[in-house]
C-alpha cells in the first residue's frame, strides 16, 4: 500500500475494523458528537470571544432576573448578566478543567499502574496500598480538602481533580499491564535482552492504551461533574468567571423566581456529562467487549 | 474564655486575645462545613464553627414543625426563625452579635439608648457627671430583683466591671481608663475616670458591661447568665434552639407580654422565610432583601425594616502596592458605581455611604456627598499613580455575606472598564479573620461593622490607628487627634463638628475604607403582633413590648 508508510497493513487492518465497529455503535457516535460540538463551541469562543453576544461579567443591575427573551435567550442572572452568554463561556472552563485534570491523571496513574503492574513484588504492593488508601475517601471529599488546604482557585482546583483521579487510572493501568505482562511477546523482549523502559513504552503502554482510553473518557465526565460540584461549594472556580456549578451556586436562590438562572447551566452539566459518559460506554463497548474495565 | 469557636458579626467586637483564640478554634476544624455556608446571610454565619455543619439549612431545622407542634400551641409564645446560631451566652466575652441579641432580654446595663438616640437611666435611676468629667456617680434602682432572687446592689455593678477589667473580656479597653470604683452604699456606683472620656457611657449601654449577680462575676466563664431582664434563660441547644421564658418579679410591673420565646436557629435565609411564609414561625429577622416588596404588599405580614443596622466598605490595604497610593485608591473609588452596588445587593433597601458616621445622627456631615463614577477621573488618578495601564489587585470576599459577594462582583465589572482587574476570591469568615483582618496579607476586601449609636463605633475602632479593628494600615497623625479630642467631649453639640471634620478628611484623604452602603434590618411577623422589637441601635432585639393581640 502506498498511501501510508506509518502504518503497517496489519495496523490499517486493525484500525479499520475499529473504526467500523465504532460506528456501528450509536451511543459512541452520539457521545462523540456531542464532545465534537462542545469542543468545537470552546475553541470558537476562545479564540473569538466577542462571537457571545454580551460579555459575561457585565452586570445590568435594572434589567436583573429577566425572563428568556429575543435580546437574551436564556435569561438574565441576578446581576443582569447574560445567562446565554455566560452558559457559552463556561463550556471552556468545563472542558479545560477535565480535559487538564485527566491528562495529569492519566500521565500519572499510567506511570504508576504499568510500573506497578510490570515489575509487581514490592513496588507494586506499596504503590497500589497507596493508592487503595486515597481511593477509600469519596472523592468529593478528597478533593474538598485538598482545595480547602490550598485555596480555591481554578489551577487548585484542576491539581485537585487529577490526584483524586489518579488511583482510579492507575488501577487499569495496573491490571492492564499484568495481563500484557504475561504474554509472549514480552517474554520474547526479555529473551531479547531489551531494557525495561524499552518493554515498558515499546511493548506494555501501546497495549494497555484501550481500556485507558475507556477509564479516561468516562472519567473526565466525572471531573466536570466535580468541577461544578466544587464551584457550587464555592472552592473552585471564583466569580466572576462562569463556571457553570458556580453559576448554579449564586442562582439556587432564585429558584423559585427565575428558574432560569439555574436551569440551562445544569442543562449544560447534564449534556456534557451525558457526551462523555456516552462516548466512553461507546468505546468500552468496542475496545473491551468482555467488560474488564473498572469504573 | 471567648467562646471561641462563635459566629461573628463582622461587628466583631473581640479584644486581642479573644480573636486569637477564636482563629485557634477555627484552625483546627477542618473547613468542610463550607457547604452551609452558600445560603449565608450579611449577618455573618460564621464556618469558624468547624465541622458541626449547621450551615446546610435543613440538618439542625427539620424539626421546625415537628418539634413545637406550630405557632399557635402555646398561647403568648413568640416562634422567632433566627439567622445567626447563638453560641455562648457570657456577655462580657462572647463578641458574636448573635448573642448580644438575645442577652439583650435577659441582663441589662446601667444605662440603654432610647429611640431618640439618648442615653437614657435604666438600672441606674439617674446619674451625674463631675464639672471635670472624670466623676460619673450612678443611683441605682431599688426594687430590682435577679432571675435567681437576690436584689440587686451596687456590690453586683462593682463586680461585674471588675469581671471585665481583671478577666481581660471584649471591654476591658475602657475599664483601663476607669482609675477607681467605689459603692458608698448600696444603691450608689461611683467610677472615677483617669482622663475624661465620652464614649464610657454609650458603652455602659451595651451587653459587653451588663450586670451579673456578684456571686456569678466570680466565675471564669457563663454558661447560663443570671440578670435582671425580663426574661430569664431556660435552654439552648447550639445550632438548633434557644429559649428564654418571662421573669415574674420583672422591676417593670407591665412587662414583658410574652410568656416565652423560642429562637430556632435556621441559618438559610431562604429555608427561614420559607418556613415563615409556611406558618410555622412568628417572627423573623434578617429577611433576603429581594423578598422586601413582597413581604411589603403581603396583608397579613408585618413587614419591620430599620435602618441602619450595618455599613459595608471596600477596605484596601495602604501598606502595600498598589493601595499604598491615594491615587490608585481613588482610581478605583471612581470606578465604581456605588448607588449600583447598592441595588445589586440590597435590592435598594440600603442607603449609599458617605462616612462612618451613622445616618440621620448628629455627627452625621449635612452635606458630604459620595464620590460619583467617573472613569476619566479615574483614569487620571492611574496615571497619577504610576499605572496608566490599570493594576491586578486580589480582591478577598467573605462568602457567606451574600450581599458582599454580590457587590464585589458589580465593583470587579466597573473597575475593569478602567483597567483595574480584580481577582475576587471567596474566603471563609475565620479565613478572612486570619489572613485578612489579623495577618493583614491581603489587597483590597469587602467587610462591615454595626452602625452602634455612638460616634467611637464608626470613627475610632476601624480607623484610628490604635482602634480595636483597624487593620487596613491607614494611619493619619491629624485624623488620630481629631479623633481622640472628639473623645474627651461629652456634649455632642461640641463634638459632632470634630466628627464632620474627621469624615472630609477621611474623604479628601481617600483612608483605606471606601465606603459602599448601610444595610437595614429587615423582619417580618405574621399580623398580630405589635410592639418595637428592634432596639434603637439596630444591633439587638428587645422582646418586652411584643405582644399578641
Amino acid at each position: 500500500m502506498s498511501t501510508s508508510t506509518w502504518l503497517t497493513t496489519e495496523q490499517k487492518a486493525h484500525y479499520g475494523r475499529f473504526l467500523r465497529q465504532f460506528r456501528r455503535n450509536q451511543k459512541a457516535v452520539i457521545g462523540l458528537g456531542i464532545v465534537v460540538s462542545l469542543f468545537v463551541i470552546a475553541i470558537v469562543t476562545y479564540f473569538a470571544p466577542e462571537i457571545v453576544p454580551y460579555d459575561p461579567s457585565a452586570t445590568d443591575v435594572p434589567n436583573r432576573e429577566a425572563a428568556p427573551s429575543l435580546q437574551h435567550p436564556m435569561g438574565t442572572d441576578d446581576l443582569g448578566r447574560d445567562v446565554f452568554s455566560r452558559v457559552v463561556l463556561g463550556t471552556q472552563i468545563s472542558l479545560y478543567v477535565g480535559f487538564v485534570s485527566i491528562s495529569a491523571a492519566m500521565i500519572m496513574g499510567t506511570t504508576i499502574g504499568v510500573v506497578a503492574g510490570y515489575y509487581q513484588g514490592l513496588i507494586d504492593e506499596s504503590l497500589m496500598r497507596l493508592m487503595d488508601a486515597m481511593m477509600s475517601f469519596p472523592p468529593i471529599l478528597l478533593a474538598l480538602t485538598i482545595v480547602a488546604v490550598m485555596e480555591p482557585s481554578l489551577n487548585n482546583v484542576i491539581i485537585a481533580l487529577a490526584f483524586v483521579y489518579t488511583p482510579f487510572i492507575a488501577r487499569v493501568a495496573r491490571s492492564a499491564a499484568l495481563s500484557v505482562r504475561n504474554e509472549s511477546y514480552i517474554e520474547a523482549a526479555v529473551a531479547r535482552g531489551e531494557s525495561d523502559t524499552y518493554i515498558i513504552f515499546r511493548e506494555v503502554l501501546p497495549n494497555c492504551v484501550g481500556p485507558l482510553l475507556v477509564q479516561g473518557s468516562i472519567n473526565i465526565a466525572f471531573t466536570m461533574l466535580l468541577e461544578a460540584s466544587l464551584s457550587f461549594l464555592g472552592l473552585g472556580v471564583q466569580p466572576p468567571r462562569p463556571s457553570w456549578g458556580l453559576m448554579i451556586n449564586s442562582g439556587w436562590a432564585y429558584m423559585g423566581d427565575a428558574p432560569w438562572i439555574v436551569l440551562f447551566p445544569a442543562a449544560a452539566i447534564a449534556t456534557a456529562v451525558i457526551g462523555f459518559n456516552l462516548l466512553g460506554d461507546g468505546l468500552r463497548d468496542v475496545l473491551d467487549p468482555k467488560g474488564e474495565i473498572i469504573e | 474564655m471567648a467562646t471561641p469557636n462563635s459566629s461573628q458579626d463582622a461587628s466583631l467586637s473581640s479584644t486581642k486575645s479573644s480573636r486569637r483564640l477564636f482563629m485557634k478554634a477555627a484552625a483546627s476544624g477542618i473547613p468542610i462545613a463550607f457547604a452551609g455556608c452558600v445560603g449565608g446571610d450579611d449577618s455573618g454565619n460564621g464556618n469558624g464553627n468547624g465541622g458541626n455543619g449547621n450551615g446546610n439549612g435543613n440538618g439542625g431545622n427539620g424539626d421546625v414543625s415537628s418539634g413545637n407542634g406550630g405557632v399557635s400551641d402555646e398561647a403568648n409564645a413568640l416562634l422567632w426563625g433566627g439567622s445567626v446560631p447563638v453560641q455562648s451566652l457570657d456577655p462580657h466575652f462572647e463578641s458574636a452579635a448573635a448573642t448580644a441579641r438575645v442577652l439583650e432580654n435577659i441582663t441589662q446595663g446601667l444605662l440603654r439608648v432610647n429611640w431618640d438616640y439618648e442615653l437614657e437611666p435604666f438600672l441606674a435611676e439617674s446619674w451625674e457627671t463631675s464639672d471635670d468629667n472624670l466623676e460619673i456617680t450612678f443611683s441605682l434602682r431599688e426594687d430590682v430583683v435577679f432571675h435567681d432572687g437576690t436584689e440587686f446592689t451596687s456590690e453586683d455593678v462593682i463586680e461585674s466591671f471588675r469581671r471585665i477589667d481583671e478577666g481581660e473580656a471584649i471591654a476591658a479597653g475602657y475599664m483601663d481608663r476607669v482609675a477607681s470604683m467605689s459603692t458608698p452604699d448600696d444603691y450608689t456606683f461611683v467610677m472615677e475616670l483617669s482622663e475624661p472620656f465620652a464614649p464610657m457611657l454609650f458603652r455602659l449601654a451595651t451587653s459587653d458591661m451588663h450586670i451579673l449577680t456578684a456571686e456569678q462575676a466570680q466565675q471564669d466563664s457563663i454558661d447560663e447568665p443570671i440578670g435582671t431582664g425580663p426574661f430569664q434563660f431556660e435552654s439552648i441547644e447550639i445550632d438548633s434552639e434557644f429559649v428564654m421564658t418571662k421573669f415574674d418579679d420583672y422591676w417593670d410591673d407591665d412587662l414583658p407580654y410574652l410568656d416565652k420565646v423560642t429562637k430556632l436557629e435556621i441559618s438559610d435565609d431562604d429555608n427561614r422565610l420559607n418556613t415563615f411564609q409556611a406558618g410555622e414561625l412568628d417572627f423573623i429577622n434578617d429577611v433576603p432583601p429581594r423578598h422586601a416588596e413582597d413581604l411589603e404588599d403581603d396583608p397579613d405580614v408585618d413587614f419591620i425594616n430599620r435602618f441602619p443596622k450595618s455599613l459595608v466598605y471596600l477596605g484596601v490595604n495602604c501598606n502595600e502596592e498598589p493601595f499604598d497610593s491615594r491615587d490608585a485608591r481613588l482610581a478605583l473609588e471612581y470606578a465604581i458605581d456605588k448607588q449600583e452596588v447598592m441595588e445589586a445587593a440590597l435590592y435598594g433597601q440600603g442607603q449609599v455611604a458617605t462616612s462612618p458616621a451613622t445616618p440621620g445622627s448628629q455627627w452625621e456631615h449635612p452635606s458630604l456627598e459620595p464620590r460619583e463614577q467617573d472613569f476619566e477621573k479615574a483614569q487620571e488618578h492611574l496615571e497619577a499613580a504610576g499605572y496608566p495601564d490599570g493594576f491586578e489587585a486580589t480582591f478577598q470576599i467573605p462568602e457567606q455575606y451574600n450581599d458582599q459577594v454580590t457587590a464585589a462582583q458589580v465593583i470587579e465589572a466597573s473597575a475593569a472598564q478602567v483597567g483595574i482587574e480584580l481577582d475576587i476570591q471567596l474566603i471563609t469568615w475565620s479565613n478572612w479573620l486570619s489572613d485578612v483582618y489579623s495577618d493583614q496579607n491581603f489587597q483590597a476586601t469587602t467587610s462591615s461593622y454595626l452602625a452602634l449609636w455612638f460616634p467611637d463605633a464608626g470613627f475610632h475602632r476601624p480607623l484610628h490607628s490604635d482602634g480595636a479593628f483597624f487593620f487596613t494600615g491607614w494611619e493619619d497623625e491629624e485624623y488620630n487627634e481629631l479623633v481622640e479630642e472628639a473623645r474627651t467631649l461629652y456634649d455632642m453639640e461640641e463634638r459632632a463638628p470634630l466628627y464632620h471634620e474627621a469624615a472630609e478628611m477621611l474623604k479628601e484623604r481617600r483612608s483605606g475604607h471606601i465606603m459602599l452602603y448601610w444595610t437595614p434590618t429587615l423582619m417580618a411577623r405574621h399580623n398580630g403582633y405589635t410592639g418595637e422589637v428592634m432596639s434603637p441601635d439596630g444591633s439587638t432585639f428587645r422582646f418586652e413590648d411584643t405582644q399578641l393581640e
